[in-house]
């Protein structure tokens, strides 16, 4: 019995051969890819970019040529797209390393990215850490510039999208969160902006989504101020008019802020009051003075003047754009199931009257008081 | 498999073993379908039900510290009443075998092996488990202590870590009845997640301390439904009740969701996946194990190999036959139904069968059963 099944087991492994894997010389990787509105008729157009292995090594490359190669195709489905762009490789495409997702504007507003999406979210290959973005333009565009600091543009757009930025003037959302927050009722998700800047890649402001298509931009500074709303805000510097010395200017870096919000239902009516709190530290002076004791209160007025005001813009871009990119209608649905049945969010966020304070203080130490 | 070789603790490894398999990976979906945001809380009421009828089951079981369900049953209930509720444990315990392989095979097919053929996968998974019940059960005990600790605690690490994207409002509203949706398959399929401690009917002669089996079902039990809460409840607050009913598998998504950063390994999603398997592979061997010592007892037959290969074989061709995600989705649907007779009606039946009884010598355990 001990023999039989040993050979059993031996037959298995044998006749198994590791089923359909490939060796990693056999694999296309593909890191990112984008999806654009063909020029002329219908359907998407697919480009993806794969490095090339010999051109990556250390030492090896630097010439003229780059180190990744881009193929595009135009169909009317992703996964005959998919089929088509196999037909242009040796190598088995694999898409479980790609990190980015890239949609022209142009697409984005008219097919929507929904559509695009779908066999991303079924194909369990497909990490829902993959990271998205809209390229105002066009997206395949962005994939041939040869960034200077990175080997490859996907690596330097993921780069860039994090949080290393630290400019708080992007936001950075990967597959599943746009997922969940596409899935959710009374959320509606954003995507970061890229953009071409002369030979570079530039980030700042998102595209806002409603119901899979994008309604709209918003600018870095209202983007900072919905970081800040949705408690993603990283840090930032911001240029302050000195409240004391007319025409002088501090630069301050605010590092942290939380917003609370408040959601109450009184009568039929709704009330929503977000509270904004935050710290910064002074990074530089253009007028004649330094830190000072006696500037401490009028500055942390003017800060919080200043992050108000961007948050505003936000909230007023926001419900111009009709799309609840806050959560503000999340909230309402948990809190009042029943109030939430009876109404349509679409009809009442534009005209919601959304109040919200701000206060930020002088949290960090000081280094030179002096001039 | 005879003899008293099991220390009592494991016990409830082996309860453990057996509850927490792969119907944990689909939980979240189904108790969220049947009650929305409320499904983790839920789920603790679920176990505070299924602790009572694995307390009177093991009441029961330690009543007869010789017997199992086949000499006790026969005992208080008769012989054609006790050979038809065996016979319906033992089609359930060997029901359960084929519906785990299958879903070893969706699992390792969706996230590991692609391209393998569900017959390698069923079949190589199949002669394991066969192979280690094979041993007798001090072996396979060992086997599954090792195993579903293992599992319990990458599990625990796949869920703590998951928590990087948890959204509490995700849980709102936490007490609204409305969205339960009361249909007996949703409300029997998320019971079936608790099918396990019928095992207890026949394990008190393997025992060294059958007196302290009903502590360590109890303790087990809680804490296997304070495991599936902690579970939904996480799976919840990362993805929202929507976007968890999108899913087929969140377990896994969750998973992949997971993102830390500076770690070399890019698909950390498969390795917590793969140590997920050992979960399933323990439910299944129990399963099978339990099913043929009721055929062993229940027809007195001595050489219970050529029946465990024969079933083998009987569960590689029946999980053939679940051809795909729906078809397992239905049976189990089906097994759930037998599955709330089995914990909940069986025990309560035995236990008035029990007590009306008027046997002093059956009450007192001393009838003497074939070991």
């Amino acid at each position: 019995m001990k023999y039989s099944l040993g050979l059993v087991l031996i037959a298995f492994l044998i006749c198994s051969g590791c089923f359909g894997s490939l060796d990693l010389d056999q694999r296309a990787f593909v890191v990112a890819i984008a999806f654009d509105q063909p020029e002329e008729g219908e359907g998407i157009k697919v480009t993806i970019q794969t490095p090339i292995p010999r051109l990556m090594r250390p030492g090896e490359g630097g010439g003229e040529e780059k180190p990744f190669v881009l193929l595009s195709v135009t169909e009317k489905t992703i996964g005959e797209a998919f089929t088509q762009l196999q037909r242009q490789l040796d190598r088995d495409m694999f898409i479980g390393h790609t990190h980015l997702l890239l949609f022209g504007d142009k697409l984005a507003r008219k097919k929507g990215i929904e559509g695009v999406l779908d066999i991303f979210k079924r194909d369990f290959r497909v990490q829902r850490i993959t990271q998205l973005a809209v390229v105002q333009g066009e997206a395949s565009g962005i994939l041939e510039l040869q960034p200077t600091l990175e080997q490859d543009p996907s690596t330097f757009i993921e780069n860039v999208l994090s949080k290393r930025g630290g400019s708080s003037l992007d936001v950075t959302t990967d597959l599943g969160k746009y997922l969940v927050v596409v899935a959710d009722e009374g959320y509606e998700p954003v995507l970061p902006r890229l953009f071409k800047k002369g030979d570079s890649i530039a980030t700042g402001g998102m595209a806002v989504i409603k119901e899979g298509k994008m309604v709209g931009w918003l600018s870095p500074r209202e983007t900072r101020g919905y970081t800040i709303l949705v408690n993603e805000y990283d840090r930032g510097r911001y240029e302050i008019p000195s409240p004391t010395i007319p025409g002088e200017i501090i630069v301050v870096r605010v590092r942290q802020a939380e917003s609370r919000h408040r959601v109450k239902l009184l009568g039929d009516t709704l009330q929503i009051r977000t509270e904004i709190t935050g710290g910064f530290e002074t990074l530089e002076f253009t007028g004649p003075q330094g830190p000072s004791a006696k500037l401490e209160s009028e500055l942390a007025q003017a800060v919080s003047k200043e992050v108000a005001r961007e948050v505003r813009a936000a909230i007023d871009r926001a419900q111009q754009l009709n799309s609840d990119i806050f959560g503000y209608g999340r909230l309402v649905r948990g809190l009042y199931p029943e109030y939430w049945a009876k109404i349509n969010w679409s009809e009442v966020f534009p005209t919601l009257d959304i109040k919200f304070s701000a206060k930020t203080k002088w949290t960090q130490t000081v280094r030179r008081p002096g001039r | 498999m005879n003899g008293r070789v099991l220390a009592t603790k494991q016990v409830g490894r082996l309860l453990l073993g057996y509850t927490v398999g792969g119907t944990i990976l689909a939980l979240p979906t189904v108790t969220t379908a049947a009650f929305g945001t409320s499904a983790w809380w839920m789920l603790l009421i679920y176990g505070l039900v299924f602790t009572l009828g694995g307390w009177l089951t093991a009441r029961l079981a330690s009543k007869f510290p010789e017997e199992t369900l086949v000499e006790f049953g026969a005992k208080i209930l008769g012989n054609p009443l006790n050979w038809l509720i065996n016979l319906f444990l033992i089609a359930m315990f060997l029901a359960v075998v084929p519906m785990e392989t299958r879903l070893m095979v969706e699992i390792a097919t969706i996230a590991v092996l692609p391209n393998a053929p569900s017959w390698f996968i069923s079949g190589f998974f199949l002669l394991v488990v066969t192979y280690s019940i094979v041993k007798g059960l001090d072996t396979f005990a060992q086997i599954n202590e090792i195993l579903i600790i293992a599992s319990v605690l990458i599990g625990a690490a796949v869920v703590i870590l998951g928590w990087q994207n948890a959204d509490l409002t995700h849980l709102l509203p936490l007490f609204y009845l409305k969205d339960f949706k009361l249909q007996p398959d949703l409300l029997l399929t998320t019971s079936f997640a608790f099918f396990g401690y019928p095992i207890l009917l026949y394990l008190a002669p393997f025992l060294k301390e059958p007196r302290r089996m009903t502590a360590y079902t109890i303790r087990t039990l809680i804490f296997i439904a304070i495991l599936f809460a902690f579970f939904t409840f996480t799976v919840l607050s990362v993805f929202g009740a929507k976007e968890t009913l999108n899913q087929g598998w969140p377990a896994l998504e969750l998973a992949k969701s997971i993102n830390i950063p500076g770690i070399f390994i890019e698909r950390l999603d498969l390795v917590l996946i793969l140590s997920w398997i050992p979960a399933i592979f323990t439910t299944a061997a129990c399963s099978f194990y339990f099913g043929v010592l009721g055929i062993v007892r229940l027809f007195k037959i001595k050489n219970a190999s050529a029946i465990i290969w024969t079933l083998a074989i009987v569960f590689f061709f029946a999980s053939g036959s679940l051809t795909n995600f729906f078809m397992w989705n239905r049976i189990t649907t089906y097994l759930s139904y037998a599955a709330i007779v089995i914990s909940l009606g069986i025990p309560f039946f035995l236990w008035i069968a029990y007590l009306i009884r008027p046997n002093s010598k059956t009450r007192n355990g001393r009838g003497g059963g074939q070991r």
